[in-house]
C-alpha cells in the first residue's frame, strides 16, 4: 500500500516536487516528530500484543486453564489502556506539529508580503492572496498533520502486522493477503478516472461561480433588461452540467468505498477457510487462527484511511504551488529591527527628467524641478494629472528611474529604504487606519509615546474635542479599516499619525479632501507652524489650499506645465489661473441655496 | 489589548440548530424515493455486514473445532455471498446518498441564484460580490456532506449499533453485559467531548477569523506599514495573534486525540472483558469458541463508526455554519413584484414631489417635480452628487421614493410590476456591462428580432464593423466583453437597450467613453433606431446635453433650472456657470 502511494505520487512528479518544500518545515520539528514516531512505534508494539494475548488466552481456554486465561485478559486490558496513552502522545506530537507548521508558514508568507513593493500588490487581488492564507494553508495543515500521521501509522501497522502474520503462518499470510494487490489494481484504476473526473468537476464549478459572479456584478443590467429568466436558464444549464459531472464522480467514489471496506473481511474469510482446514488437520491452533484474524483486522482501518490521504495529497499539492508563489518572493534584507529615531533634517529635492509609467501607461513625463530644503511645495493639477504618482515616487512606493529623482544629492533609486523612510512623514490620499483605538492609530509610528504626545498630536489636527466627546475617548475603537469614523475624522487621524511620526520630508496627498473648507483651513493653520523649516510637498485638488506655498508645481497630463509662486502663476493666466477661477465658480455653486 | 487584536475575540458560533436541520431535511422531499431507498438499504447492509461474524461462529463451532469438513465450503460460500452482498449494497447506497446530496446542492444553488437576482438593488450596495459568490459555491459545497456523511451515515451507524446489541443479547446476555460494560465511560467521554469541543472549535474559528482579518488589513494598508517602518511591529502583533490561535487549536487537538484513543482503548478493553468472561464460559462449557470469536468481531464493529467521530463532528459543524448562511440568503426579502399592467402610451414620465434618501438620513432628492413628454429628449445636468443617476434609478424602480410618486403614462409606478416598467425603458449605465456569450445573446436575449433587424440595429449604432471582427452575430464576447474596447462596449450596450424597442431611453453617461466624432455619428444613428422614443440623458459633457429639447439642472437633489440651452445661457444661472466651467476644463474634456 505504501508502495502504491509512493508509486501514484511518482506518476505525478509535479505534485511531489511541490510537496518537497514542506520538508524544511517538517525538519524544524524533527525532534517532536521523532518523538511522535517513537510513541507511534510503541503504540503499534502494544497493538501487536492484543492478538497475541488473544491467542494465548484461547489456547489457555482450550486447556481449561482459567488462571492463565485471566492473566492474559488482564495483560490485554493493560496493553489496551497503555496503548491509549501512547496513542494520545503520538497524535498530539503530530497534530500539534502540523499547527506549528501552519503558523510558521503563515508567518513566512506575511513576512514575504511585507517587503514586497507596491507594484506587486497592484497585480494581485486581495481575495486571492487571502485565500492562500486560509484555504490553501488548511489543505497543507491537513496533510502535514493527519496525512503524515496516517502515513507513518499505516507504514508501521503494515510492517509489524506483516511480521506477526508471517511469524504465525507464512503460507496463510500469502493467501490471506491475496486480495490486497487486487485491491491496489482496482483502486489505482478507479483513482485515475477519479482524477480525470474531479478535474472536470473543478472546471465545471469554475463556470458556475463565474455565472454567479456575472449575476451579481451585472445585477443592475439584469434588472433593467428583464433578463431574469434568461440568466436563470443560463445558470440552470451550467448548474445541471455541474450536477452531471458530480454524479459521475459520485459513482466512482461510491465504487471505492465498498472495495476498501470489503477487503478486510475478504482476507478474514480466506484466513478462516484455509486456516480452518489447517486447524482441522492440526497444523495450526485455534488460538493462532483467532490471533491471525485479529492481526488481519488491524490492517483494515489504515487501509481505509490511505484512500483518504490520497485525495488529501492531491489537494495539498495544488495548494502548495499557490503558497510557494508567495514563499519564493524575494526576502527582506535585515530583520526590520533598525527603526531608530526619526531624521528631521529637511532635505533638498531635485527631479531631473523624471519619467514614470504604470505598465505601459505613462503618467509622468520629463519632470524637472529643483526644490531647496525647507520649501513648501504645492502640487496642483486635475484628477489623473500625476500628482499622487509624484508623491508615491518620492515616498519610494514605486521605484523611480536611476538618476531621475535625488534627495540631498543622493539618487533616490539607490537610497536604502529603511534609512530614507526615517526622513519621511507621509499622509496618503485615502489613508488606511488599522483595527484598534483612536490612540493606537494616532501613535501608530510611535507606540511608546505618552499621553502628552497624544494630546499634542490630536490638538494639532483639531481632533481632541471631537474624540473626547466619544463615550470612550481616545480608547474608542475605529472599526475595521477605521470605518466607524467619518471620512474627515479618518483623514485627520492620518495627519496626526504622520505628525507623531515626524520627519524632515513631508508628503501630503490631498490630506483635506474630506474636510470642509473652514475645518481644512483651521487644521492647516495649526499644523503649518509645526512644520516650519521642513520640506513639504502638498498635493491638493483645491488650488486655494496652495496659496501659502513657496512654490507651486502645476501638472497637466503628467507634464510639468508651470511652476512658480502662487502669485506669479495666478498672474500668468495659465492652467493654475484657470484652476483658481474654476474653484471660485465651484465655490459659488456651493453657496447657492 | 494591543492594536491588531481582532475586535471580536470569541464570536458566538451556532451549534447544531434543530430548526436549520429540519428545514434542510424538508428539502429532501423531491427526492424522497431515493432517500427512502437509501435509508431502506441501511438495515440490509447491516444484516449483510453483521451476518459475517455469526457465520464465523458457525464455521468455528460446527466445522473447525469438531473438524467437520461437511458443509464447510458451503458455509464459506455463504460468507462470500454476504460480503458480495454488502459491497453491492454499499455501492448502491453510497451512490444514492451522494446523488441525493448532489441534487440538494444543485437545488440550493438554483434557488439561491434565483433569489439573488430577485433581491432589491439596495441589497447589492451592502454586500460585496465575493461573499455572495461564496454563498453559492463553497458554502453549498460544505453542505453537500451534510446529507450523506451527516444524516444518513448517522442513521446507518445507529441501526448497526442496535442490530449488534440485539444479536449479542440473542447469542449470550451475560457476555453482552460484560462486553458492553465499557459503554458508560464511553458515553461520559462523548458527552465531555461534545461539550468541550463545541466551544473549543468556536474559539479556533474566531481566532482564525481574527488572523485573517489582520492579514487582510495589512495587505490593504501595506503602504502605511512600510512608510511608517512598522514591519517588525506588525510581525510581532501577528505573532501574538498566531500564538493565541495555536493555543486554541491545541485544545481541539487534545480532545480529538483523547476521543480517538479512548474509543480505541475501550474497544480493546471490551475484547479483554470478552476474553475473560467468554473464555471462562468456554472453560465452564457454557459458551463456545465460536461465540467468543463472534463477540470479538461484533465489539470491533461496534466501535468502528465511533473512531472518526471527531472528523465527522467538525464536518457537520462546518456545514451547519454554511447552511445557516445559505438560508439567510434564501430568506432575504425579494424586491416587491407588483401586478398592474401598463396601457399603451407615448411613454410620458411625471415625477411628482419625489423625495429620496439611500440611508434614510441624508436626503439625495428633494421635492422633484419633473415631466418628460413622450418622444422628448431631456438632459439632466448638475454637479457630481446632485442626484442625476439616483433619479434614473428611481424611474427604473431600483429604489422606491421615500415620498412622492412617479407616473409612467399616467399610471403610478408603485402599482406596476417592475418588469412591466423596465420593459418600456431602455437603460444604459455609466459602466458598460456585457455577459460572456454570443453577440446575439447579449443584444437580444429574448430572441425577439430576426437577423435583418439586428443587422440594421448594429448599422444604426455604428457597430457593424466591430461585430464583423468578432465573427458576426454568433461571435463570442469574452467575460465582461474584455475583447472589446470600452467605447465599443458602450456602443453594444446602447444597441442592446434599443433592441427592446423602449418607450423611453435612459442614457446615463452612456457615451462618455466615445470620442466626440463617434458620439455624433452614434447620436444620429440612434435617432434613426430609436424613432420617436423619449430620451432621458445624463452627460458629463455639456455639449452632449446642449442638443436636448430641454435641459433640467439639478442642484443638491433639487431641480433648480429648466429650459433650452439658449434660454438657460441667457438666464445666467447655474447652467451658465457650469458651461463656463466646462470651458475652463477644456483639457479634461478632450480626454473624455
Amino acid at each position: 500500500m505504501v508502495k502504491f502511494i509512493a508509486d501514484s505520487l511518482l506518476t505525478n512528479w509535479l505534485s511531489v516536487k511541490s510537496l518537497l518544500f514542506l520538508i524544511p518545515y517538517l525538519r524544524t520539528y524533527q525532534r517532536r516528530l521523532l518523538a511522535g514516531l517513537a510513541w507511534l512505534v510503541l503504540t503499534n508494539v502494544l497493538a501487536m500484543v492484543i492478538p497475541w494475548t488473544l491467542k494465548r488466552g484461547i489456547d489457555a481456554a482450550e486447556r481449561s486453564d482459567y488462571r492463565e486465561l485471566l492473566w492474559f485478559a488482564v495483560i490485554l486490558a493493560a496493553a489496551s489502556v497503555l496503548r491509549g496513552g501512547t496513542r494520545i502522545l503520538s497524535r498530539l506530537r503530530y497534530l500539534r506539529t502540523a499547527r506549528r507548521i501552519e503558523v510558521d508558514l503563515r508567518r513566512d508568507m506575511l513576512t514575504r508580503l511585507l517587503v514586497q513593493e507596491t507594484p506587486f500588490f497592484d497585480g494581485q487581488r486581495t481575495g486571492d492572496l487571502l485565500s492562500r492564507f486560509t484555504n490553501d494553508l488548511a489543505n497543507i495543515r491537513m496533510l502535514a498533520g493527519f496525512g503524515v500521521l496516517t502515513l507513518a501509522n499505516a507504514a508501521l501497522v503494515y510492517l509489524f502486522t506483516l511480521a506477526m502474520l508471517l511469524n504465525l503462518s507464512p503460507g496463510l499470510t500469502l493467501i490471506a493477503l491475496l486480495p490486497y494487490p487486487v485491491m491496489l489494481v482496482v483502486v489505482k484504476r478507479i483513482s485515475r478516472r477519479l482524477l480525470y473526473h474531479s478535474t472536470r468537476v473543478q472546471e465545471s464549478l469554475g463556470k458556475v461561480s463565474e455565472a454567479v459572479e456575472e449575476g451579481v456584478s451585472g445585477q443592475a443590467v439584469i434588472r433593467a433588461g428583464n433578463l431574469f429568466d434568461n440568466r436563470c436558464r443560463q445558470f440552470d444549464r451550467l448548474n445541471d452540467d455541474y450536477l452531471e459531472c458530480n454524479l459521475v464522480l459520485a459513482r466512482l467514489r461510491a465504487l471505492i468505498l465498498p472495495v476498501m471496506t470489503v477487503i478486510g473481511p475478504l482476507a478474514t474469510l480466506l484466513a478462516l477457510y484455509f486456516g480452518g482446514s489447517r486447524v482441522m488437520t492440526g497444523t495450526l491452533s485455534l488460538g493462532e487462527l483467532v490471533a491471525f484474524n485479529a492481526y488481519l483486522v488491524q490492517l483494515a482501518w489504515p487501509t481505509l484511511l490511505l484512500g483518504w490521504v490520497l485525495t488529501l495529497t492531491q489537494r495539498a499539492a495544488a495548494s502548495m504551488e499557490r503558497i510557494d508563489l508567495l514563499l519564493r518572493l524575494p526576502a527582506a534584507r535585515g530583520d526590520f529591527s533598525t527603526v531608530g529615531p526619526k531624521d528631521t533634517a529637511a532635505p533638498a529635492v531635485r527631479a531631473h527628467g523624471l519619467n514614470f509609467a504604470y505598465d505601459e501607461r505613462p503618467v509622468l513625463r520629463e519632470l524637472h524641478f529643483d526644490i531647496p530644503a525647507g520649501t513648501l511645495v504645492g502640487i496642483a493639477g486635475a484628477t489623473g494629472s500625476g500628482k499622487s504618482t509624484l508623491l508615491k515616487l518620492l515616498a519610494q512606493l514605486y521605484p523611480p528611474g536611476p538618476g531621475q529623482l535625488s534627495v540631498d544629492g543622493d539618487d533616490l533609486a539607490r537610497l536604502d529604504q529603511a534609512a530614507y523612510r526615517k526622513r519621511l512623514a507621509v499622509v496618503p490620499q485615502e489613508g488606511r487606519l488599522f483595527t484598534g483605538s483612536v490612540r493606537e492609530n494616532l501613535l501608530y509610528a510611535v507606540p511608546e509615546a505618552d499621553d502628552e504626545e497624544l494630546r499634542r498630536v490630536a490638538d494639532a489636527v483639531c481632533l481632541t474635542e471631537e474624540v473626547e466627546g466619544f463615550a470612550e475617548g481616545f480608547a474608542t475603537r475605529v472599526g475595521e479599516g477605521g470605518l466607524s469614523l467619518s471620512g474627515g475624522q479618518r483623514q485627520r487621524v492620518c495627519l496626526g499619525r504622520a505628525l507623531a511620526a515626524g520627519g524632515g520630508l513631508w508628503l501630503l496627498d490631498d490630506p483635506f479632501s474630506h474636510l470642509d473648507a473652514a475645518t481644512a483651513r483651521k487644521v492647516w493653520s495649526r499644523l503649518r507652524p509645526l512644520l516650519r523649516g521642513k520640506t513639504i510637498f502638498l498635493a491638493s485638488g483645491r488650488v486655494s489650499q496652495l496659496e501659502g506655498a513657496d512654490r507651486v508645481l502645476v501638472l497637466d497630463g503628467g507634464r510639468l506645465c508651470e511652476q512658480g509662486t502662487p502669485a506669479e502663476l495666478a498672474r500668468s493666466g495659465g492652467l493654475y489661473a484657470r484652476l483658481i477661477e474654476r474653484e471660485r465658480l465651484l465655490a459659488e455653486l456651493e453657496t447657492l441655496p | 489589548m494591543r492594536q491588531g487584536m481582532p475586535e471580536i475575540d470569541e464570536v458566538s458560533g451556532r451549534h447544531l440548530d434543530w430548526q436549520l436541520f429540519r428545514r434542510f431535511v424538508g428539502m429532501v422531499r423531491p427526492y424522497w424515493r431515493q432517500a427512502l431507498v437509501s435509508l431502506a438499504l441501511l438495515p440490509l447492509i447491516a444484516v449483510a455486514k453483521l451476518a459475517q461474524p455469526y457465520l464465523i461462529k458457525l464455521l468455528i463451532d460446527d466445522h473447525i473445532v469438531p473438524g467437520n469438513l461437511n458443509g464447510f465450503a458451503g458455509l464459506s460460500l455463504l460468507f462470500l455471498l454476504a460480503l458480495v452482498g454488502e459491497s453491492l449494497l454499499l455501492f448502491a447506497q453510497g451512490y444514492l446518498v451522494q446523488a441525493v446530496g448532489q441534487r440538494l446542492m444543485a437545488d440550493l444553488r438554483r434557488q439561491g441564484f434565483r433569489r439573488l437576482l430577485r433581491l432589491p438593488a439596495a441589497f447589492f450596495d451592502r454586500h460585496p460580490s465575493g461573499r455572495l459568490v461564496t454563498r453559492l459555491t463553497s458554502d453549498v459545497e460544505n453542505v453537500g456532506e451534510l446529507f450523506g456523511a451527516g444524516v444518513i451515515a448517522t442513521v446507518g451507524d445507529l441501526i448497526t449499533l442496535v442490530f449488534i446489541v440485539g444479536i449479542m443479547v440473542w447469542m449470550s446476555p451475560p457476555l453482552t453485559l460484560v462486553s458492553l460494560a465499557v459503554i458508560p465511560p464511553l458515553l461520559l467521554i462523548l458527552l465531555l467531548f461534545r461539550r468541550n469541543m463545541r466551544s473549543a472549535m468556536r474559539k479556533v474559528r474566531a481566532r482564525l477569523a481574527g488572523l485573517t482579518a489582520f492579514i487582510a488589513e495589512r495587505i490593504g494598508g501595506i503602504s502605511e506599514v512600510r512608510l511608517f517602518g512598522q514591519q517588525r511591529r506588525t510581525l510581532d502583533e501577528f505573532e501574538e495573534l498566531q500564538q493565541a490561535y495555536r493555543q486554541s487549536t491545541f485544545q481541539v487537538i487534545e480532545w480529538d486525540a483523547a476521543l480517538y484513543a479512548v474509543v480505541e482503548a475501550l474497544g480493546a478493553v471490551a475484547i479483554a472483558a470478552i476474553l475473560w468472561k467468554g473464555g471462562g464460559e468456554v472453560v465452564a462449557g457454557v459458551a463456545t469458541f465460536g461465540t467468543l470469536v463472534a463477540f470479538i468481531e461484533y465489539v470491533q464493529k461496534f466501535f468502528a463508526p465511533l473512531r472518526d467521530l471527531s472528523a465527522k463532528y467538525s464536518v457537520i459543524q462546518a456545514s451547519n455554519a454554511s447552511l445557516e448562511r445559505i438560508f439567510e440568503l434564501l430568506d432575504e426579502k425579494p424586491e416587491p413584484a407588483g401586478s398592474g399592467r401598463l396601457p399603451a402610451g407615448p411613454g410620458e414620465v411625471v415625477f411628482a414631489g419625489v423625495d429620496f434618501s439611500y440611508d434614510g438620513k441624508t436626503p439625495v432628492l428633494k421635492g422633484i417635480d419633473l415631466r418628460i413628454g413622450g418622444g422628448e429628449t431631456v438632459a439632466l445636468v448638475g454637479a457630481t452628487g446632485s442626484g442625476k443617476t439616483t433619479l434614473t434609478r428611481l424611474l427604473m424602480l431600483f429604489y422606491r421614493p421615500t415620498a412622492g410618486r412617479i407616473f409612467l403614462d399616467g399610471v403610478d409606478l408603485s402599482d406596476l410590476a417592475p418588469t412591466e416598467v423596465r420593459r418600456q425603458i431602455g437603460w444604459v449605465s455609466q459602466e458598460p456591462f456585457l455577459f460572456s456569450g454570443s453577440v446575439r445573446a447579449n443584444l437580444d436575449p429574448a430572441d425577439q428580432l430576426d437577423d435583418d433587424a439586428l443587422r440594421q440595429l448594429l448599422d444604426d449604432c455604428r457597430l457593424a464593423e466591430v461585430v464583423q471582427r468578432l465573427g458576426g452575430l454568433d461571435g463570442t464576447l469574452s467575460e465582461r466583453g474584455r475583447n472589446l474596447s470600452s467605447g465599443e462596449r458602450q456602443l453594444l450596450c446602447l444597441a442592446r437597450a434599443l433592441a427592446g424597442q423602449p418607450r423611453l431611453l435612459i442614457l446615463d453617461e452612456a457615451t462618455s467613453r466615445l470620442d466626440s466624432a463617434t458620439e455624433h455619428r452614434v447620436t444620429e444613428g440612434m435617432a434613426a433606431a430609436g424613432r420617436g422614443c423619449g430620451v432621458l440623458l445624463i452627460a458629463h459633457r455639456l455639449r452632449t446635453a446642449a442638443t436636448a429639447h430641454r435641459i433640467v439642472v439639478l442642484h443638491r437633489g433639487q431641480v433648480c433650472e429648466s429650459g433650452t440651452h439658449r434660454q438657460l445661457l441667457e438666464q445666467g444661472g447655474l447652467y451658465a456657470r457650469l458651461w463656463r466651467l466646462q470651458d475652463l476644463n477644456g483639457e479634461e474634456q478632450a480626454e473624455g
